[in-house]
């Protein structure tokens, strides 16, 4: 065959403007990574570059929406033959994710200092993971979310084990390597089970499928539903795969764990919100119990566990397992649910990397144990620090004019308007004892006596909690304008 | 129309915000002063608000403040009837004296400034839980007041035993919450709003008998919680580690009466289930006798008004249980002046006594200290119910209502009287063995009369205590008028009418109050040797109510340790043992060799890989076997 | 029985027997070889489907360069075959056993059941055309269709870049043990 005789290529639809965000996040991580070769420039530049990336990321984002936004709602397009869908759902989970991200930098900035001649790499691989996800939220197609997840999955392992001068920071992250490799595999191969279910790779095909055809015998798209399930439940630490998060959460690197908690789980959550609502809405009564016996296993595990924990790090992994349940509850609704879950995910992805913001403010960015006797009377060498992280965790307690409270109000109805009342008492008495495990943190930094002498907290890591401290009471007591964008986040 | 209203609750909080912030910087008594007169402010508001009420030409109102989240009709808005409008005169009126008492009582103080914070936070959420439109606002201040509660139990932290009955007061009231917050969603689930008028308004003719009892039951958790009724009221007994206003504000006069208050407003879902009452009222006689066998075998002078006030609050869980609401309210407003008179005197004596609790070494105050002894004399003759004092009045038309209720109720009246006795008595032993007789006193106890600051208040109360009756005499229905338009629509239980039947049933009351005063009188006011050896004559019965029937210990062995057990069981033997035992001890043996591979081969990632295997097989095998045809 | 499963089935056994080897062998080189097995038997799959051109890819990257890098590792850092064996939990061989002899035993009751159809969506016999493998075949469906996928690997390649930097460069000396 010559070159005469191949047949042009039919090209797909492309729209730049579509991917801008990631494009721009994945061209600044090479710019980082490029410029600290040849300029060698302080890690301060390096960090205002990411963080620029990730600012000129959301003003795309803020563009792309108003170009798909159409008074009463925002439209869809699925371009590059189908492969990711601009619609609501993408936008806000974009808007989330780089919130995210940016918090996550500010956190991370004494982090990245000590990093020494690593600094780069780390902001890049903070840019690539954001990235990967913002991949995996936008896409409608199995293969590329299984590609976004794995972006920015892989870029998480790495972060667990920056510090590899401490020991349990390489064990952190081989064990999240090893279990996260475990729960992609599982995942790539609930792809390929779809695919012989269904014939299909891309959402909307599946669901097409499932809506135009009786299935007599679905057992094998079932098993593939399974596997995905699986293999996003754990991205998401939901309960019984969960058991890295504690390990991983307490040996990772301080400065990032709240960004890397922060961001798979917004990341898991959409892949999982699109993949359920929206290809596999019709086998709905199949898999809404196996997503409540999740939820419910999740909010009681992760609230009892959580309360006997000494060390606050493992004490926010497993109050995390308990929040990915209640999360789980507002999916049990189908779509109904969707703008409570993101309601959810995004207020509780900045109160997260807030929190641990404060726990590397405290423990130093690279430390690792972070014993509970550590915060005694923090309140009297810390007040400022000590009292945002008490109103963060007021707020991810879910006491009424906080954010948390309209969210989990927001899961929870959902969740019994789709009949499943029982998960939803479930998650009330969950919810009630969690509340006791934060307020025993509060208690903690306000009633003990003072123990030992604490870092001052760096600027960065007080903005973070700021924004996030505003965030709770703001949306918490005006929840509107967040509930409103949030309901225009529909899938497809 | 009383547009201004918010300003009952504002002011109080604007006071402790105030205090919060600069309060540090007033010197001792101008905090006390300024929470005061924040307080006293919001009296004089409620006061002019409740004009039209006093006139009978007030209508109720509903004043929305602010939409907060619409879609869920959650909206801060104010119900001004007369029912919120008593709560919110007694809360203001004995929550000014007693704020006023504090200002002597916690005279040197280093935290004097953050009590009054935590005080004036205290009023504006109990004011908020009763001035609230909704049941979502409701429940904010509700949760306000656990909250204020757990913070002022705890006050003087540093005693350990402060710190445990804070935090025993906070986990006992939770799982109250938890049934009143599942009675909220069934509520929103049924009528698919949490507004009064939504709710109370359709309840007669849309609820079912079944969700009424749901409801009414899932409410009684909340209430028993909040009111300290059998079995949740072990909290309140400990709650008297805080300081002895607080007591008298928030454990006598007011939040413990929230629950008597969420019943009544909620009268229109009561009264569409006889169960629902039932349980009510049969819980309240439990608690009534209960906490008074109890309260007769204290030492402790505060102890002995803790059980009483269990008791009292008893008295109108049954009133209210019986459907005869304006009896239980009536009783929750004369308990509150008589029972914050009794706290704020036993805060005189501790105060003389230099911090002094037992009564066995007090006698003879009375020569000392003659105000507090005369206003606590009222006081006790009150609860007793001796007439014409105000506490004769309203339970005696609890007791009226029960008796004319007739059928299961009548047994619950005979409970009442048995009560009324028990009450009588230990009331009159705690005076008696606090004010008669010899001194007792430790050596280098040098008792005097309180200064005018304190004493005011107990004057101010007396007299309320003496008169509060007459506002609803079988004379006079002056109360029962002034609340009728709250209560509208809704059947009410009275106590039965006629001289005839009055006179039986006060007559038998008002034996049972002097029967227990005399006996109390003859039975204490002897040497010590001679009670003493008549309290030993009770035998064991006389130690189990030494002991409280060893309820802690009972709760301590059958729900707290093993939860504790099992707790610790999963989090120590899987988490720490597995989790921790692989880190710290074959992990930092690894790490000695210096291999990181070598740590996966002999760790425990295998562990959690087989977790997550059986996991991913129970979800994958579910579902397949649903797929199969 | 068509040649197809007679090939699918041998070539199955074979690459199960690799994958078992990699896991079970006590000499390091023996892994290896065992991975290489796995790797030939899937392209001998491949190459009964009619995708020659990734049946090629496979044996040339995997079995040729990954597998030659694997056996670099092993040998540069010394086979040590006296390796500790021992077992630190005494149960996890009879979890994972229970848990093998479950997924055996469902995967058995699922062939031997009616209800189970392993590929519903499929109408009809697949037909498999001697095209569909060729590399311009796969070239079109790659930039048109899966672009966008295809563009996307390249961040995981930039991460895989960075975070390998990011891992080794670490300063040794600064090393502590917690």
């Amino acid at each position: 065959m010559t070159l005469a005789q191949a047949t042009m290529i039919d090209p797909p639809v492309v729209s730049w403007l579509g991917i801008a965000p990631e494009l721009v996040l994945g061209v600044g991580a090479a710019l980082v990574l490029l410029i600290e070769v040849q300029w060698k420039p302080s890690r301060t530049a390096i960090a205002w570059a990411g963080g620029a990336a990730v600012i000129a990321a959301a003003l795309l984002s803020v563009l792309l929406h108003a170009r798909i936004e159409s008074g009463d709602g925002i439209s869809t397009f699925l371009p590059f033959a189908g492969m990711i869908a601009l619609d609501g759902f993408g936008v806000f989970a974009r808007y989330v994710l780089l919130a995210v991200a940016g918090l996550g930098l500010l956190a991370a900035q004494r982090m990245v200092q000590e990093a020494g001649t690593r600094a780069a790499e780390m902001v890049a691989l903070m840019l690539l993971a954001t990235a990967g996800f913002s991949l995996m939220a936008i896409s409608a197609n199995l293969i590329l979310t299984f590609l976004g997840l794995e972006i920015g999955s892989i870029s998480l392992y790495v972060l667990a084990g920056y510090v590899r001068e401490r020991g349990n920071s390489d064990e952190a992250a081989i064990k999240y390597f090893l279990l996260g490799s475990f729960a992609s595999a599982v995942f790539v191969y609930g792809v390929a089970l779809v695919f012989a279910g269904t014939g299909n790779f891309s959402i909307q095909g599946v669901h097409d499928y499932l809506d135009g055809v009786v299935v007599f015998e679905p057992g094998v798209i079932l098993l593939g539903l399974a596997l995905l399930v699986v293999g996003l439940t754990f991205k998401v630490t939901a309960a019984p795969f969960h058991s890295w998060a504690p390990d991983v959460y307490q040996g990772a690197p301080a400065g990032v764990v709240g960004f890397m908690a922060a961001i798979a789980k917004i990341g898991g959550f959409a892949g999982l919100v699109r993949i359920l609502v929206s290809a596999f809405p019709d086998l709905a009564g199949d898999w809404a119990p196996v997503v409540a016996a999740i939820a419910a296993v999740s909010m009681v595990v992760g609230s009892v566990l959580a309360i006997v924990q000494d060390d606050i790090r493992r004490l926010l992994a497993y109050s995390g397992v308990a929040h990915a349940g209640f999360i789980l509850t507002g999916v049990l609704s189908g779509g109904e649910g969707t703008a409570e879950i993101w309601f959810y995910l995004a207020i509780y992805a900045v109160q997260l990397v807030a929190a641990f913001a404060v726990v590397a403010a405290v423990s130093g960015p690279s430390g690792s144990r972070s014993a509970l006797s550590d915060y005694a009377g923090l309140a009297q060498r810390q007040p400022f620090l000590a009292a945002t992280f008490a109103v963060i965790l007021l707020g991810m307690g879910g006491i009424p004019l906080t954010a948390g409270f309209v969210a989990k109000f927001g899961v929870f109805s959902d969740a019994w308007a789709a009949g499943h009342e029982w998960v939803v008492i479930v998650g009330v008495l969950a919810s009630v004892v969690a509340f006791f495990l934060y307020l025993r943190v509060i208690v903690t930094m306000y009633m003990d006596e003072p123990a030992g002498e604490a870092a001052a907290a760096p600027l960065g890591v007080r903005w973070v909690t700021s924004v996030a401290v505003v965030v709770t009471l703001l949306f918490g007591v005006f929840p509107g304008p967040l509930l409103d964008l949030a309901g225009r986040a529909l899938p497809l | 129309m009383s547009d201004f209203l918010w300003l009952v609750i504002a002011l109080p909080l604007a006071g402790a915000l105030f205090l919060h912030f600069f309060g540090r910087y007033l010197r001792e008594p101008l905090a006390g002063v300024f929470a005061t007169l924040a307080i006293g402010a919001a009296f004089v508001v409620a006061v002019v608000a409740a004009v039209p009420f006093f006139a009978g030409t007030g209508e109720a109102e509903h004043l929305v403040i602010w939409e907060w989240m619409p879609a869920v009709g959650a909206t801060f808005e104010l119900q001004w009837d007369p029912l919120s409008a008593l709560m919110t005169l007694v809360v203001t009126g004995v929550g000014t004296l007693i704020h006023l008492f504090a200002i002597g009582y916690m005279h040197g103080d280093e935290r004097f400034h953050r009590f009054f914070t935590y005080l004036n936070l205290f009023a504006a959420s109990m004011l908020t839980l009763v001035l609230a439109g909704n049941y979502a606002m409701l429940f904010i201040g509700w949760e306000l007041v656990g909250l204020c509660s757990y913070l002022l139990i705890g006050f003087w932290f540093t005693r350990p035993s402060a710190a445990a009955a804070a935090k025993k007061a906070f986990v006992v009231n939770r799982i109250g919450d938890l049934g009143f917050l599942i009675g909220l969603m069934v509520m929103f689930a049924t009528f698919g709003t949490l507004s009064f008028e939504g709710v109370l308004g359709r309840a007669a003719t849309e609820l079912t008998v079944g969700t009424a009892t749901a409801i009414g039951l899932l409410f009684l958790v909340g209430a028993a919680g909040k009111s300290a009724q059998v079995p949740l009221y072990v909290w309140l007994p400990d709650a008297m580690e805080g300081p002895t206003p607080v007591s008298a504000l928030i454990h006598a006069a007011t939040m413990v009466t929230a629950g008597v208050y969420v019943v009544a407003r909620s009268s229109p879902i009561y009264v569409e289930s006889p169960i629902a009452s039932g349980t009510v009222a049969v819980i309240g006689a439990i608690t009534a006798l209960w906490a008074a066998s109890i309260a007769i075998g204290q030492r402790d002078i505060k102890k002995v008004l803790a059980y009483s006030t269990v008791s009292q609050l008893g008295y109108m869980f049954m009133g209210v249980g019986a459907t005869a609401y304006v009896a239980g309210v009536f009783h929750l407003m004369t308990h509150a002046f008589f029972k914050a008179l009794l706290f704020l005197g036993a805060g005189s004596v501790i105060h003389a006594m230099s911090d002094e609790q037992d009564m066995y070494k007090m006698g003879g105050l009375a020569k000392r200290m003659p105000i507090t002894a005369t206003t606590m004399g009222i006081a006790t003759l009150a609860i007793a119910g001796i007439p014409p004092l105000a506490g004769f009045w309203s339970k005696d038309e609890i007791l009226g209502a029960l008796f004319e209720r007739g059928g299961i109720y009548s047994a619950l009246w005979v409970v009442g009287l048995i009560g009324a006795l028990m009450t009588a008595f230990y009331m009159t032993r705690q005076w008696v063995l606090v004010f008669a007789g010899r001194p007792r006193w430790d050596e280098g106890v040098e008792p005097h009369e309180s200064p005018a600051v304190m004493t005011l208040p107990l004057m101010a109360l007396a007299v309320l205590s003496v008169v509060a009756g007459f506002v609803n005499t079988p004379f006079r229905f002056t109360l029962e008028h002034f609340l009728e338009p709250a209560f509208h629509g809704v059947e009410m239980q009275h106590a039965p009418e006629g001289w005839g039947m009055f006179l039986v049933l006060a007559g038998l009351s008002t034996l049972a109050g002097v029967a227990g005063v005399a006996a109390g009188w003859l039975a204490y006011n002897r040497p010590p040797e001679v009670w003493r050896r008549f309290q030993e004559g009770f035998g064991r019965l006389w130690t189990a109510w030494e002991q409280a029937y060893r309820i802690d210990d009972l709760y301590g062995a059958v729900v707290v340790a093993p939860g504790r057990r099992l707790a610790e069981f999963s989090a120590f033997q899987f988490d720490q043992k597995v989790v921790d035992g692989a880190v710290n001890g074959v992990g930092a043996l690894v790490y000695r060799l210096g291999s990181a591979l070598r740590m996966l081969q002999t760790g425990y990632v295998r562990n959690y890989g087989a977790g997550f295997a059986a996991g991913l097989l129970v979800v994958a095998i579910w579902l397949v076997v649903r797929g199969m045809s | 029985m068509t040649v197809e499963v007679v090939i699918f089935v041998l070539m199955g056994l074979t690459a199960l027997g690799g994958a078992i080897t990699v896991v079970m062998a006590r000499n390091p080189v023996y892994s290896g070889l065992g991975l290489l097995g796995t790797m030939l038997s899937l392209a001998v799959i491949y190459v009964s489907q009619l995708a020659h051109f990734v049946a090629a890819i496979q044996v040339i990257v995997y079995a040729g360069a990954v597998m030659t890098l694997f056996l670099f590792v092993i040998m540069m850092i010394g086979v040590d075959v006296a390796e500790d064996t021992a077992e630190n939990l005494p149960r996890q061989r009879l979890v994972v056993g229970v848990l093998a002899a479950a997924v055996v035993g469902f995967a058995v009751y699922l062939g031997v059941s009616q209800g189970f159809d392993w590929v519903p969506a499929a109408s009809g016999e697949p037909v498999a055309e001697a095209t569909n493998g060729t590399v311009q075949a796969i070239g079109e469906r790659l930039f048109s269709t899966w672009v966008l996928a295809f563009e996307a690997t390249a961040l995981l390649l930039t991460v895989a870049a960075a975070g390998a930097i990011a891992l080794a460069y670490f300063r040794r000396r600064r090393a502590v043990r917690e």
